[in-house]
């Protein structure tokens, strides 16, 4: 087990540098001179040429990356092209609040989506399983951008229980994460309830059943853990998704987060905070699917058994 | 409940109708099977695919899909009570206690993410009122009856290979000492090695034991081998049933014989095997009069104008043909 | 289920959830019953529109500034009762990530830190200077400035606020923002101070945009000056000081004892940021902002707000099409024709009833003639006095070529620009001609603008503070950043002599010299048609109708002075 963990983590270091490295290709290739950006149109080609130069833009892309990286690895992103502000420090000010709204949207998709898809599962052909999976259907579909500023409409405007925007209130998170959570939760509703569906129809059900086991600790202890396993690794795909999606409900609700960071950065092609944010993001990222893969190992007992008993099966048993 | 003797029937099935019901057609499955297991008895229910063994087993549990499927006739007797009677909790008692089943599929047939041992200590306590580790231990004697080294209690299925899972499948089922085993196709998916091994153990188990035993199999090698009576299904009524001896030396039913005749032998110096010409008649749409008469090569037309009855050709040997009672 | 009860399950659900969102939007009409989410004593705000002594704010803000013209003092009071209202909620639509006004590139942040802050002076709308921190400015010498300054103001740590600290501040703006053109033309080495409160600047060159660049230049403690902390603390001498600033979230501000001026009326105001421009008109709605800038398809929805009215302010910025003639492209070099074709297709009145929602002023002149510095013979002219014109385009159309060519159109994408693209692709299909729409985003724009031959024309944004940095700004743009090449610059009738007029317009002193090149260069913009000016850009602001707002300055709102009314 831990040396398939530290493989996995070696594996991190060619997976983000190839992630960081086209990141700065396809910034790089995009139009748009942050030089330029910065000195603003009145300005004459000599200055921009200045503040290019300053800003070290004229190096070749390789000595721009490898610096880049270098300064990564000692924790030094530099500065932002248009306020100078250190990047690393400011990512690190910002990121607490998308890791907030990504985990907790995540968690409330769980928590609604996973119970939704089974009570569906086990209701099937009633109007209760139809309702369920088109609710889910809708909510997958629509845009969260939208679906945002109608719940901002109903929950803020017609019925005053929750601001508008913003996070200096603990009420002012609410909207944000349901914005998020609800789209997730659907999308976990249809996995569960499909997972839930086949595995009722498996022979080891029917197998509980001539046993004489009952209905409901079949339904709730077999075929539930069954059909839960591999949601884990659907969560933590959707929880790296999260990260970023946070972004629409950050724009929306005034959320200090990395995703607004990001999307200034981008605008103004503020190469070092795009950079940073990212490597940052992909770190983030690569370490929660090796957390669930992990936490997916020692879940699911076919797996577990081959790494932690150590025992192989015998040959020539029968 | 009251005491069996020795010869009494502890299964007795009559006249059982059963059909699943979709939205397209309606199946019929099982169409008036009668059949009776005496106590310690094995009877081979044989039958090509989709002759409706399965459901007849299934029936017998009450394990069948009540949407689709739907009695429609007849009764199933055990030890004496309307199993069509009884209400849901008291099939849970009987499921697994008095009837246990043993599935094709044994790759399939346990639960992946529960221990093995487990899984058998769950069907014992399941029926008796003991405590935990009572259970575990005599599930531990289980696997040793079957011949797993009880150390592997805690292992997963997916650790074991296909004959020794079908072998905890066995000890599930003969966990809590059931009078009655179905036993459907059990060594299909095995080895033709592992098959023999299993098949022994199976027989020798039941020896000791006492239990009345239905095998559905296909496989004539293995009713030759373990089986008393035989029954031969198909599309869903019993053509002939009998010893093992009338079945295999005497065979009068003409799809009977067909099997037989398309077995392949060894001294056989034919090219081609001699299969029965045609395919299962569709069981949406049953043929009249007799189901086999159109793969049947002595077929006459009464044969398509009405359903034979059932004739007894020797004692104990019954078969369902026009053509029997005019042999005798 | 069969099919068609499904079909019909999801029309029921679809049709619920549009029901859902409809009710939401047509409720809003109940919200005089609803009691807004403000906790304090502003429930009954939606009764008192009418006591509202500021009821004349709706119209043009000239009009109230003129009214309520404070000279040397600030944060003046007009008559009405202060109320026991003692905080200000104020929308922010953007959130630079800084403090330090150097790096600042949002107008709303700036406006905030002017609060912190002090300035030497402003420039009101008349073009006159307002004191602040300076009393007095001696400009006998155009090239040596003489600013003398008060002697009673203090920064928050106590330090006083000397001649040496004013300099400083001129100094940190040339260094940091190592460009040298803003303030180019400071001759730092021989400025000096005189004493505690006498400062001498010196020119290189005289910049008419001096006076304006330093009425928006904050002042800093040169003691307690930290490169790096200026971006997120601040050390003013205001009437108001820092008390939260959380970057794209939220920034608090607290009246603060020892200011020198005329203490603010309301104790604390917090700026809230929101990008989304939904999100204000929902936060104005639900009353948990006070003031907020309004985008124009909402004003009218806005202004049926109980708890909201609106106040136009004044910009000097334009909406403005530009043809490209540089040598590269073609299409509209040396075709005075052409570039009359599409001036004569397009109906500025249309641009601003769709694009602005009706909400600006139609252009009069190639800059802005909200400008201060504008007089009546510059407007109006040529193309500005008989424009739509569907069958001449279509001659001119026809004379210069243009019928079988597609005209490339670029925006930098923001919205009203995209409307306003989409409205000039209408008005010369209809008289026959291809445009082809091509919106980028900024910065893509300002790659794409400076490429000579990638496009034919642009819709543009102007600003300035005076005409001669309008004009300018147009040489600016044509010579496409590289006034050294002459090849490199777009070519009409008249172009040397613009260039020759705008190579200097920015230091000359005398006035009846500026207002001759003025005539002169405008004359030469409008008879080449080199560019035009479709509408002139307004701003909205909506605000509690408790608040008593008597002044604007540079069309934003006056915090300092603002107050509730009870």
């Amino acid at each position: 087990m831990i040396k398939y963990v530290i493989k996995r983590l070696l594996l991190f270091i060619p997976i983000l540098l190839g992630i960081s490295f086209v990141a700065l290709i396809f910034i790089d290739m995009s139009p748009g001179d942050p030089a330029r950006i910065i000195a603003g149109i009145e300005k004459q080609e000599w200055e921009v040429e200045k503040i290019r130069e300053d800003l070290g833009l004229n190096d070749p892309l390789l000595i721009r990356y490898v610096k880049f990286i270098y300064g990564a690895v000692r924790g030094d992103f530099g500065t932002t092209y248009y306020t100078k502000r250190p990047v690393g420090p400011d990512m690190m000010q910002r990121f607490p609040y998308t890791l907030l709204i990504a985990t907790a949207s995540i968690l409330l998709a769980v928590l609604i989506g996973i119970p939704l898809g089974i009570y569906a599962a086990t209701h099937q052909y009633t109007w209760k399983d139809n309702t369920a999976i088109l609710l889910s259907l809708i909510f997958v579909s629509v845009p969260a951008f939208w679906f945002a500023l109608l719940l901002v409409q109903v929950f803020s405007v017609k019925l005053g229980w929750l601001p508008v925007s913003g996070i200096q209130s603990w009420t002012g998170w609410v909207l944000p994460t349901l914005s998020l959570a609800l789209g997730y939760a659907a999308g976990l509703a249809r996995q569960a309830r499909s997972n839930m569906l086949e595995v009722i129809r498996q022979d080891f059900i029917t197998t509980a059943r001539a046993k004489g086991q009952s209905e409901v600790v079949i339904k709730y202890r077999h075929a539930l853990k069954n059909a839960c396993i591999p949601l884990i690794l659907v969560v933590g795909g959707m929880y790296g998704s999260a990260l970023g999606g946070a972004l629409i409900a950050e724009v929306i609700f005034s959320v200090p987060g990395l995703g607004q960071y990001m999307l200034a950065g981008l605008t103004g092609r503020d190469y070092p905070v795009i950079q940073a944010s990212v490597l940052f993001m992909s770190v983030i990222f690569c370490l929660v699917i090796l957390l669930i893969d992990i936490a997916f190992a020692f879940i699911d007992p076919r797996i577990r058994s081959q790494y932690v008993r150590g025992r192989k099966r015998l040959k020539g048993d029968a | 409940m009251f005491e069996l003797e020795d010869n009494d029937n502890i299964l007795e099935i009559r006249d059982l109708v059963v059909q699943y019901h979709t939205d397209e057609a309606v199946i019929h499955a099982v169409n008036g099977v009668n059949l009776t297991v005496k106590k310690g008895e094995t009877i081979g229910l044989v039958g090509e695919t989709g002759a409706g063994k399965t459901t007849i087993a299934r029936a017998i549990l009450r394990i069948l899909q009540t949407p689709p499927a739907k009695f429609c006739g007849g009764e199933i007797v055990f030890k004496g009570e309307d199993i069509m009677k009884k209400t849901e909790p008291e099939m849970r008692k009987i499921r697994g206690d008095q009837i246990a089943m043993i599935f094709q599929d044994p790759m399939t047939a346990l639960n992946p993410i529960e221990k093995v041992g487990f899984q058998i200590a769950e069907a014992i306590g399941l029926h008796n009122n003991i405590k935990k580790t009572e259970a575990e231990r005599r599930a531990c004697e289980m696997l040793e009856m079957v011949g797993i080294p009880m150390e592997r209690y805690n292992e997963y299925p997916n650790q074991f290979s296909g004959g020794m899972k079908q072998r905890v499948v066995i000890a599930m089922a003969l966990a809590c000492n059931p009078d009655l085993l179905l036993a459907d196709e059990p060594t299909t998916a095995l080895d033709v090695t592992i098959q023999a091994q299993v098949l022994e153990m199976m027989r020798a188990l039941k020896d000791t034991l006492g239990t009345s035993m239905v095998m559905i199999t296909h496989d004539l090698g293995v009713v030759a081998n373990c089986c008393n009576s035989v029954a031969v299904i198909y599309a869903g009524e019993i053509v002939e049933y009998g010893t093992a001896e009338h079945i295999f030396d005497y065979a009068k039913h003409p799809y009977t014989i067909g099997l037989f005749g398309s077995l392949p032998k060894l001294d056989s110096t034919d090219r081609r095997l001699s299969p029965i010409k045609g395919l299962m008649p569709d069981p949406t749409n049953l043929p009249e009069g007799c189901r086999f008469h159109e793969r049947c090569p002595v077929a006459t037309d009464k044969c398509s104008a009405q359903p034979p009855s059932v004739v007894e050709v020797s004692e104990g040997h019954l078969v369902k043909c026009f053509l029997a009672e005019v042999m005798e | 289920m069969k099919k068609g009860k499904k079909l019909i399950a999801l029309l029921v659900v679809m049709l619920m959830c549009v029901a859902l969102f409809a009710s939401c939007k047509g409720g809003n009409d109940n919200n005089n019953n609803n009691t807004n989410t403000n906790t304090d004593s502003n429930t009954n705000s939606n009764s008192n529109t009418d006591s509202n002594s500021n009821s004349n704010s709706n119209t043009d803000s000239n009009s109230n500034s003129n009214a309520n013209n404070q000279t040397s003092t600030d944060g003046g009071q007009a008559s009405g009762i202060v109320s026991a209202r003692d905080n200000l909620t104020v929308v922010v639509t953007m959130d630079g990530g800084t403090l330090d006004p150097v790096y600042l590139y949002t107008n709303d942040i700036q406006n905030a830190l002017g609060l912190i802050y002090d300035t030497l002076w402003v420039i009101d709308e008349n073009d006159n200077i307002d004191w602040r921190v300076a009393t007095a400015l001696d400009r006998s010498d155009p090239l040596k400035w003489i600013i003398t300054i008060r002697d009673d103001v203090y920064f928050e740590n106590g330090n006083k606020l000397t001649a040496s600290d004013v300099l400083f501040s001129l100094t940190l703006v040339e260094n940091r923002r190592g460009e040298p053109a803003l303030f180019g033309n400071v001759d730092f080495d021989n400025s000096r101070v005189i004493d505690d409160t006498t400062i001498e600047v010196c020119f290189s060159i005289y910049n008419i945009n001096i006076v304006y660049y330093f009425a928006t230049t904050f002042l800093f403690d040169e003691e307690s000056f930290d490169y790096e902390k200026v971006a997120y603390e601040t050390m003013g001498s205001g009437p108001y000081t820092l008390q939260d600033y959380v970057v794209n979230s939220h920034m608090i501000l607290k009246k603060r004892d020892g200011y020198w001026g005329t203490p603010a009326l309301i104790d604390t105001i917090t700026f809230r940021v929101m990008v989304e421009e939904a999100q204000r008109v929902n936060a104005l709605q639900t009353g948990e902002v006070d003031i907020s800038s309004v985008p124009f398809q909402d004003i009218e929805f806005v202004k049926t707000l109980p708890n909201c009215e609106v106040l136009m302010t004044s910009t000097t910025m334009t909406t403005s099409l530009w043809f490209n003639t540089h040598p590269d492209r073609g299409l509209f070099t040396n075709n005075l024709d052409a570039r009359l074709a599409v001036a004569h297709a397009i109906d500025p009145q249309a641009v601003l009833n769709v694009a602005f929602s009706g909400y600006g002023n139609l252009g009069r002149a190639p800059y802005s003639s909200a400008i201060t510095d504008v007089f009546p013979a510059l407007l109006d002219l040529g193309i500005y006095d008989h424009g739509y014109d569907p069958e001449l385009a279509r001659s001119y159309a026809e004379k210069a070529g243009l019928m079988d060519k597609t005209l490339v159109l670029i925006n930098n994408g923001s919205p009203s620009n995209v409307t306003t693209c989409e409205l000039i692709h209408g008005f010369m299909k209809d008289i026959g001609v291809t445009v082809e729409i091509r919106s980028y985003d900024m910065g893509s724009w300002l790659a794409v603008v400076f490429d000579g031959s990638a496009w034919d024309m642009s819709i543009d944004f102007t600003a300035g503070n005076t005409v001669a940095q309008a004009l300018q700004f147009w040489w600016a743009m044509q010579a496409g950043g590289d006034y050294a090449n002459p090849d490199s610059i777009s070519t009409y009738p008249g172009k040397d002599r613009y260039i020759e007029l705008a190579s200097d317009i920015m230091s000359v002193t005398d006035r009846a010299e500026l207002d001759s090149r003025y005539q002169e260069m405008t004359d030469i913009l409008i008879e080449s048609v080199i560019y035009m000016t479709l509408v002139e850009s307004v701003g909205a602001q909506a605000y509690n109708p408790n608040l008593v707002l008597p002044r604007l300055m540079y069309g934003a709102i006056d915090y300092k002075a603002a107050y509730w009314a009870s």
